[in-house]
Formats: C-alpha cells, sequence, structure tokens
C-alpha cells in the first residue's frame, strides 16, 4: 500500500482515496426504486393479494359448509341403523320407546358398533347414549337404565295386577287381567319377559297366578299384601337407582335443551360485501400552524398566512375519485351491524395553470421555514397569468385502507332495510403524484418523498339494502373525510381531502 | 448502453435504461452517501431517495458537465436533506463532544486504503464529518456549506480545521500517512522539556 507523507496535499489525498471507495448496494434499493418509479406495476401484487385471500375465505366457507353435510349423514345413517323411532323428530319431547327396540333392545355391545348414538331421547330400554359420552359411560348408563327399567315396569305390572285383584275376585278373571294387563303393556316389556323379570317378580306373578283356585277374598288378598310388600321394597330400589344415575339427568337436561329455540350461527348472522363508490373529491388547503410564507424575507414579500385558497392564483378543481373494496358484515344485535375490510382508493383533484419546459427554482414552506432551494427544484407547473392557464395537472394519490365501521338498523322492512353509520379507515398511502404548493403560490412541487405514507380516513353514509333473495343490493351516499394532511410532517402546508359519492354494492349471506 | 441512450430511456421512465443508469452509478454513489450516513442501511435509504429523485428529475440536466457530477450533487443534497430531517446533524455539532472524543486504534478496521479512509472519516463527529465531506471531497466552497447546513461560514471553517487535524491524527495513528516533518521537529523540541 502506498503511503501518503505529504500534508500539504492531505486534501487531496482524501479526496482520491473517498473517490475510489465503492459499495455495492442491497437488491432491496433497487426494487424500492423501481416501485417508487412505477407505481402502476404494484397493482399486480396488489390483486395477487386480494385474489389469495378471496381464495382462502372460499375454501374456508366450502370445508365448513362440506363438514356439517358430513355430519347431517352421519347422523341421519346412524338414527336409521339403530331404527331409532322419533330420534329425528325434534317435536316428539316424549320418549316413544318403539317395537323394534323393545323387543331386540340395544345391548352394550351394539352400543359400541354404533359409534354415535343420539340421546336426546331417552329410551325406556336405556339404549341411548351421547355421542361425546365415553362407551364406558354409555355401557353404565345402559346397565342402570335397563335396571331402572325393569324395576318400574315390574312394579307398575304388579301394580296393576293387584288392582285388577281388587276389582275382580275371581281367580279366572284376575288371571285374564293379570295375563291381559303383561299383554297390554306387552310392547314395553317384551324384552323384560324375555329375560329381565327377576325370578322374584315371576314367582309373585306366577303365585298370583296358580294359587287361585277355590279362591276367597282372604286368599285372594294374602298375596296382595305380599306383593305391596314387595312393591314397596322395589320401589325405594327403583329411587335409589333413579337418585344414582347422572347420565339419566344428563339425557333430561339435553332434551330439554334440544326444545329451546335454537340459536342463529355465525353464518347467518355474517355476510360479504361487495362495493365501489364513484365521488366527487376536492381538498382543503389552509397555512399549518408552523407556516413560514416568508422564509427570506429580502425576496418575498409577505404573503397571508390563513387562507391559502384566497392567495393562491392556481385553479383547483374537484374531479372524479374512485374507492372499491370489500368487507364482511356481522350483525352483533337484531339493529347493528360491524364491518371490517379491505379497500382501494383513488383520490384526485386538479390544478388548471401552465406547464413550463424552463423550471425555475422554487421552495417550499416546511415546518423550521429555511430554504429547501437546491433540494426541491423541481417544477410541476407555474402560472404568470391566470386567464392563459390551460395545462391540466392532477393531484393524485393511491391509497388502501382498512375499514372498520358500525352501522345501525333505521327501518326494517320486508323487502328492503335502511342502514346509517360510520367508519374509521386506517390508509397506507403507496403513491400518487402529490403536487405541492410553493410558498410564493406560484409554483407547484411534484415530489413523491413528500406524501405522508399512513393516514387515516372517516367515512359516514346511509345506504338502503335491498333483498332479492339471497342477495341484498345496497346503495346510498358517502362521505368521506382525510383526518391528516397528505404530506409529510416537514411540510408546513396542509392538504386534508374529502369526497362525496354515492356508493353502491352488492352483499350476501354465507 | 452509452449514456445518451440511457438518459433518453430515463426521460422516456424506462426501466431497463433506468436500471442500467443505476447499476452504472449506484456503487460510487452509495460510497457517497456511506460517509454521510451513519450506517449502512442510512446510507441505502439515503441512496434510494437520490435515484428516484435523479429519474424524476432527469428532464432538468442539460448536458453540461458530466452525468455523473450531476447525479453525485443530487445524491449529497439527498444526504444532508435527510440528515436535516433526522435532526443528525444539528444535534451533532457540539465542539466540547468532539474534542473530547477518543479515538481508540481497534475502531479503525484494516483494509483497503479507500476502505480505511472512509472508515476514519465515518469515526469523526457528524457536523465535522459532514463539512469535511463536503469541503474535502465534494468540492463546496464555506459559502455553500453555510447555506446548505443552515451555519455560519465561520463555523463551517472552524469546523472544517478540527476536522481535519482529527482526521490527520486518525490516519497517523492508523499509519495510513507518515507524521509531517515539521510536527516532529515540534515534538523533539519539546521532549527536553
Amino acid at each position: 500500500m502506498e503511503k501518503r507523507i505529504y500534508t500539504d496535499n492531505f486534501e487531496r489525498f482524501v479526496k482520491e482515496s473517498a473517490d475510489d471507495f465503492k459499495m455495492i448496494p442491497s437488491k432491496r434499493v433497487w426494487h424500492s426504486i423501481y416501485n417508487d418509479l412505477h407505481p402502476s406495476r404494484k397493482w399486480p401484487s396488489v390483486l395477487m393479494c386480494l385474489f389469495l385471500l378471496t381464495g382462502v375465505l372460499f375454501v374456508g366457507y366450502v370445508n365448513t359448509t362440506t363438514s356439517n353435510n358430513d355430519l347431517a349423514s352421519i347422523k341421519n345413517t346412524t338414527t336409521d341403523d339403530i331404527n331409532y323411532a322419533g330420534l329425528e323428530n325434534k317435536n316428539n319431547t316424549q320418549p316413544l320407546p318403539s317395537k323394534t327396540n323393545t323387543t331386540t333392545p340395544i345391548n352394550a355391545d351394539d352400543v359400541k358398533s354404533n359409534t354415535i348414538v343420539s340421546l336426546s331421547q331417552p329410551s325406556t330400554n336405556g339404549t341411548n347414549a351421547t355421542s361425546s359420552q365415553s362407551l364406558q359411560d354409555k355401557n353404565e348408563y345402559t346397565s342402570k337404565n335397563k335396571n331402572a327399567t325393569k324395576l318400574f315396569i315390574a312394579v307398575n305390572n304388579i301394580s296393576k295386577s293387584n288392582k285388577k285383584i281388587k276389582t275382580n275376585a275371581t281367580f279366572n278373571k284376575l288371571t285374564t287381567t293379570t295375563k291381559t294387563s303383561i299383554s297390554s303393556n306387552e310392547d314395553d316389556v317384551a324384552a323384560i319377559e324375555n329375560d329381565n323379570l327377576n325370578s322374584s317378580n315371576k314367582d309373585i306373578i306366577d303365585n298370583t297366578i296358580t294359587s287361585n283356585e277355590g279362591i276367597t277374598i282372604e286368599e285372594v288378598l294374602a298375596p296382595k299384601l305380599q306383593n305391596e310388600n314387595k312393591i314397596n321394597s322395589l320401589e325405594k330400589t327403583l329411587a335409589q337407582i333413579q337418585t344414582n344415575k347422572p347420565t339419566e339427568k344428563l339425557a333430561v337436561q339435553d332434551l330439554a335443551n334440544q326444545n329451546k329455540p335454537k340459536k342463529k350461527s355465525w353464518k347467518e348472522k355474517a355476510s360479504m360485501e361487495f362495493y365501489a363508490t364513484p365521488s366527487i373529491g376536492y381538498r382543503t388547503l389552509n397555512a399549518g400552524p408552523k407556516y413560514d410564507a416568508n422564509p427570506f424575507s429580502a425576496n418575498n414579500g409577505p404573503l397571508p398566512t390563513t387562507n391559502l385558497d384566497a392567495t393562491n392564483p392556481m385553479k383547483n378543481n374537484a374531479a372524479l375519485n374512485l374507492e372499491t373494496g370489500f368487507n364482511v358484515a356481522y350483525a352483533s344485535s337484531k339493529r347493528i351491524k360491524l364491518k371490517a375490510g379491505l379497500q382501494l382508493n383513488l383520490t384526485n383533484y386538479g390544478i388548471t395553470g401552465n406547464i413550463t419546459s424552463h423550471p425555475s427554482p422554487t421552495t417550499l414552506a416546511t415546518i423550521n421555514g429555511t430554504t429547501q432551494a437546491i433540494e426541491y427544484t423541481s417544477l410541476s407547473s407555474y402560472i404568470a397569468n391566470n386567464s392563459n392557464a390551460i395545462d391540466k395537472v392532477h393531484n393524485t394519490t393511491y391509497q388502501i385502507s382498512i375499514p372498520l365501521g358500525a352501522y345501525f338498523k333505521l327501518l326494517d322492512k320486508t323487502n328492503f332495510d335502511v342502514f346509517v353509520g360510520g367508519s374509521l379507515q386506517p390508509t397506507y398511502i403507496f403513491g400518487g403524484k402529490p403536487n405541492v404548493i410553493s410558498s410564493d403560490r406560484k409554483y407547484y412541487v411534484n415530489e413523491g418523498s413528500l406524501l405522508r405514507k399512513w393516514n387515516m380516513n372517516t367515512a359516514a353514509e346511509a345506504y338502503i339494502n335491498y333483498k332479492v333473495g339471497d342477495i341484498n343490493f345496497l346503495a346510498g351516499p358517502q362521505f368521506r373525510y382525510q383526518l391528516f394532511s397528505t404530506y409529510n410532517k416537514n411540510i408546513a402546508v396542509t392538504e386534508k381531502l374529502y369526497n362525496i359519492g354515492f356508493k353502491v354494492g352488492v352483499s350476501k349471506s354465507f | 448502453m452509452t449514456e445518451e441512450l440511457m438518459i433518453a430511456g430515463c426521460l422516456k421512465n424506462n426501466a431497463s435504461a433506468q436500471e442500467a443508469l443505476y447499476n452504472r452509478f449506484s456503487p460510487r454513489m452509495l460510497g457517497v452517501c456511506y460517509r454521510f450516513g451513519k450506517n449502512r442501511e442510512d446510507a441505502e435509504d439515503m441512496l434510494q431517495e437520490g435515484f428516484v429523485k435523479v429519474f424524476t428529475q432527469m428532464f432538468q440536466y442539460r448536458n453540461e458537465g458530466s452525468l455523473e457530477g450531476w447525479i453525485r450533487r443530487i445524491v449529497v443534497h439527498t444526504c444532508i436533506n435527510l440528515l436535516k430531517k433526522n435532526k443528525k446533524f444539528s444535534d451533532s455539532l457540539d465542539i466540547a463532544y468532539a474534542n473530547g472524543m477518543h479515538i481508540r486504534e481497534d475502531m479503525i478496521p484494516s483494509i483497503m486504503q479507500a476502505k480505511q479512509v472512509v472508515e476514519c472519516i465515518r469515526l469523526l463527529p457528524l457536523g465535522y464529518r459532514t463539512v469535511l465531506n463536503l469541503y474535502a471531497i465534494e468540492g463546496f466552497c464555506h459559502k455553500e456549506i453555510s447555506v446548505l447546513l443552515d451555519i455560519e461560514e465561520s463555523t463551517s471553517r472552524s469546523q472544517y480545521t478540527r476536522a481535519k487535524a482529527m482526521l490527520e491524527e486518525i490516519l497517523i495513528r492508523k499509519k495510513i500517512i507518515l507524521k509531517p516533518k515539521e510536527k516532529i521537529v515540534y515534538q523533539a523540541a519539546v521532549a527536553p522539556r
């Protein structure tokens, strides 16, 4: 390495060394420059994002619908398989055991094979079990319920037989009545007759039947007394079992729950809206609190600092603006609707002046009031004589925002609703052509870096929601206002945009 | 691609012409930004803003002087404006702070000379560094510097003198340059005391 000795040439040495120094910038720099210079090329990526977002929502919607259908088909299959009467009949609040169930009761093994068995209708043979219950719970429930049912029916039958005994004093009648009683309850107890009645119950009945020859009242009443004792003990046992069966309580609760009015699902409350709002856009232009209209007192005369419109010789005109986007609306109550979505905004207004090809240095009123004479020589247009102003430039911004709103239903008619509401819209400004007025009001400086990147918009609107089948059409006026200045914090001039437009859209429930 | 073609393409907002111009000049311009910036990220931000201005103001270039000089001037102004915007510059003109600053040997990287010199410049306080960059390297006069930085002309001069002395000391300690003879004589003269 060459060593430089001469101090006299120190500056030259430093300059040459510094001039030789190079660094390779990262690719991010070029991409950022490219995006700044060609903002329109961002649209494909924005559209792709919207497409992906819509795709994700659609896939989510389709999957949810499919899973519900599957569940319904499983439920139907299960109920058909177990041939359980009244399972699908939600109005049937009473347990109605079918003949199939009583003649061929579903035992624990059957429950195992049927993975989903609704407990919505408790049955006397105790074959119900909730799909959420474990298999063990199902078996316990089945076993307990069976026992309880057996005892219950046995007690009933014996009671009935005793009543018959009271009214029918002859053995034949008693026998017939007892048999008829059992037979009339055949549907309920056939299974129990086969194998569920315990031997003591059978004995009672058999004894009653067989011991009625040469009949006397006492003889007839003797077994009745015995039966009453048995009944008492059986009823005690039944009561004991009933108090120790939480699953049956659950079944009752489930039954009660089933008969409650059905809650609306989120799908019934939510809807998707697509809309567009063409509008007329203009701006307010004011000197900010720190505006210094006369940073170079020697060059420029003093200028008023309040109403810039009054001293601005340029013609500014309102122009067409557009908002478009989509949102998801959710009815949080009968009258309140909350909305959130994604929106693209194009804001615009016109400036009429004379565009020149001979740029002149100009200054912008910055917060500190100092000149930026070299920095801001970019000249868009100027005016020498307003009557000859013929060229038009547009003050444009491209924005993406997330509207978050709340709407109140004013009218609720059969075919249409009327809503009023508003939204806050955090907004990112990703491009545009701001023409910032110079401090002497003669020029506009077109400089992208002067734009504020983040802003906040507000919107107030009223619209009619017209219902046509599943689809709703909405239309109504909208007012939109920008809360912060279009320009960044270093620019003393504040410009706030506003739009008056008409929103049209379409919405559909999920 | 020749400079004329690049300029013509840039005036038509042609992306490939812009990229060609960027590829040709960006390494040297990033070196300029690096001298002004706090770190590489700062420098790249300055470069980005500078080149956006270059492309959007290309119509102002009138083929008077070299294209590189014109681009460099825009980039330098962008650097100054960003420094002023971030208030880095005005906060760093404290001379007392600069005088008390201690340059450690290990702060200076040992790489190629250009890089070494630039890194030594970057060791200076921001105020010193900016004035030295503008005066010694970018060729501004003190009057222009005073306008650019909103300081007195005399302040610019004194800042430069101190910056130069400090940089010289750093370069000598790093043995990038040798001590001047008169200083050695001076040291020899005072040694017997």
